[in-house]
């Protein structure tokens, strides 16, 4: 009988434990996508590290791929923009990802970041000079999908 | 002095970002690119855009500045009062002080910026030879406490489209000879603001007219602005201004180095106390109207992505630096006389900060 009550008991544990993770995965994962930030002249791809709990992006789509002279735009370091990694290392936590870094490929600066999602098809991305998100800016990025 | 050291020594350690190498990208867990036409995707939601407030290559905002102000020697020639006696020149070896000043984004979204300020200025005279107070207790106050200018402002960026946006601004500054240990009464904060109307084509120009509620020039005055921030297609000069207040062409040398030319008018009423009359005068609202156009040249370098040190090098010419009772409109061309008109010579100055920005 204390055998039987063992085994339910790490059943029970084990089913709660799984669901919970299954949980976690599916809200962490909603991040994952194609995104427009709120000035409309860039696309960046959320995606998943593989084998890691890890978020990143990259700049997939430009409004305007190429400078005046028709060469490939490029940030201040000289560092072509299009399929550049412009946010990297954001991980799930408390309904939000966070610990993670964007990249301004405009001024070439690097702040913190944190990312909250507003709806399945609404994210606020904030920028910040410092790691507690005192001093920043949040813009609104929304969900592209295709036609 | 030792106190400002440990505060420049916190701000230049303050809370550095690392830039991050773009080398050895994470492989994606599931690579579709190949199937994707970015090209041919839709928004799900309406995603209004917005003009940022901003453009390409421009000077970095302050949010946190700490500098020192230093004017070299000069003279100052008061005027009587009424019939008094003309009082010979009093020397001024120097005129110096810190300057402070916060600028905090208390809301940030793409659709509305509020900044919220914190500024102090002091200048503290040194005089070699002062003459005693006669009829113009001038001389004595600025020896006495120096001037000191403490003030708030409230910025909002209020973009309506991607092209069409408005900045408003109000600002309230107590300004005087007063002391910490003797502050002035918050009934003589003067009041200024300023709302324009612009327009951003595209990421290196913007521009606005507006009007605005100025002591720019000593007295209260409202004056038309014309804003305009400009980098030009090359990316290694602009131009930024807010006339008639400040004008500067910008060289941007590098990422970290750029190097400004032009000029600012600094302008402001100041409260010269009389309480207890102390100068034995019959009336205690003496405003002193302080204008002075800076033509300098400014190096600002970035130490760090966030930490920015400021050089600056000019001549200060004075505009005014007359006496006047109380607060009242004084447009240009009045002829209302004034208490007193004090000749204040036009020395060098020097100007150095070090500045937490939002680059």
């Amino acid at each position: 009988m204390t055998k039987l009550l063992k085994l339910t008991v790490i059943a029970v544990l084990f089913a709660v434990t799984t669901a919970f993770n299954a949980d976690t995965d599916k809200d962490a994962g909603a991040i994952v996508g194609v995104w427009m930030p709120s000035e409309g002249t860039a696309y960046v791809k959320i995606f998943k590290e593989k084998g890691k709990e890890v978020y990143h992006g990259k700049i997939v789509w430009l409004k305007v791929p190429n400078d005046e002279a028709g060469n490939p735009r490029k940030d201040p370091n000289g560092k072509e923009i299009l399929n550049m990694l412009n946010l990297r290392d954001f991980v799930y936590e408390d309904d939000e990802w966070v610990d993670g870094t964007i990249y301004d490929p405009k001024s070439g600066n690097t702040y913190y970041s944190t990312i909250e999602m507003v709806n399945e098809d609404k994210l606020e991305v904030r920028g910040s000079l410092d790691p507690f998100g005192l001093v920043g800016r949040t813009d609104t990025w929304v969900r592209m999908k295709t036609k | 002095m030792t106190k400002f050291f440990w505060i420049l020594l916190l701000i230049c350690c303050v809370l550095p970002i690392s830039v991050l190498a773009q080398d050895d990208p994470p492989m994606e867990e599931e690579d579709e690119d190949s199937f994707v036409d970015y090209s041919n995707m839709v928004q799900t939601l309406e995603n209004k855009a917005f003009a940022s407030s901003r453009i390409i290559g421009q000077v970095p905002i302050k949010v946190f500045s700490l500098g020192y102000d230093f004017q070299t020697a000069h003279t100052l020639e008061p005027e009587p009062f009424g019939n008094g006696v003309a009082s010979p020149e009093n020397e001024i070896n120097s005129a110096q002080g810190i300057r402070f000043g916060i600028n905090y984004p208390v809301y940030s979204k793409n659709s509305f910026l509020l900044n919220l300020g914190l500024n102090y200025a002091e200048t503290n005279y040194s005089f070699s030879s002062l003459t005693p107070a006669t009829s113009n207790p001038l001389p004595q106050a600025l020896d006495n406490n120096g001037l000191r200018t403490l003030g708030f402002t409230a910025t909002a960026f209020k973009p309506f489209n991607e092209k069409r946006f408005l900045i408003l601004q109000l600002g309230a500054n107590l300004n005087g000879d007063y002391s910490f240990s003797d502050m002035q009464s918050l009934k003589y904060t003067r009041y200024s603001g300023a709302a324009i109307y612009g327009i951003k084509p595209n990421d290196r120009k913007m521009w606005g007219l507006g009007v605005s509620r100025t002591y720019l020039g000593g007295s209260l005055n409202y004056l038309p602005v014309y804003y305009m921030m400009y980098t030009a297609p090359s990316k290694n000069w602009g131009l930024e201004m807010l006339l008639p207040a400040r004008f500067q062409y910008r060289r941007n040398l590098n990422a970290k180095n750029l190097l400004l030319a032009g000029w600012e008018i600094e302008g402001n009423t100041y409260r010269i106390s009389n309480d207890d009359n102390i100068y034995n005068l019959p009336f205690n609202d003496m405003e002193l109207r302080r204008s002075e156009l800076r033509l300098r040249i400014t190096w600002e370098h970035a130490i760090t992505p966030q930490i920015w040190f400021s050089a600056q090098a000019g001549y200060r010419y004075n505009w005014s630096f007359d006496l006047d009772r109380g607060d009242f409109f004084r447009p240009f061309g009045d002829d209302t006389p004034f208490l007193a008109e004090n000749n204040l010579g036009n020395p060098a100055y020097f100007n150095f900060s070090i500045n937490w920005v939002s680059p």
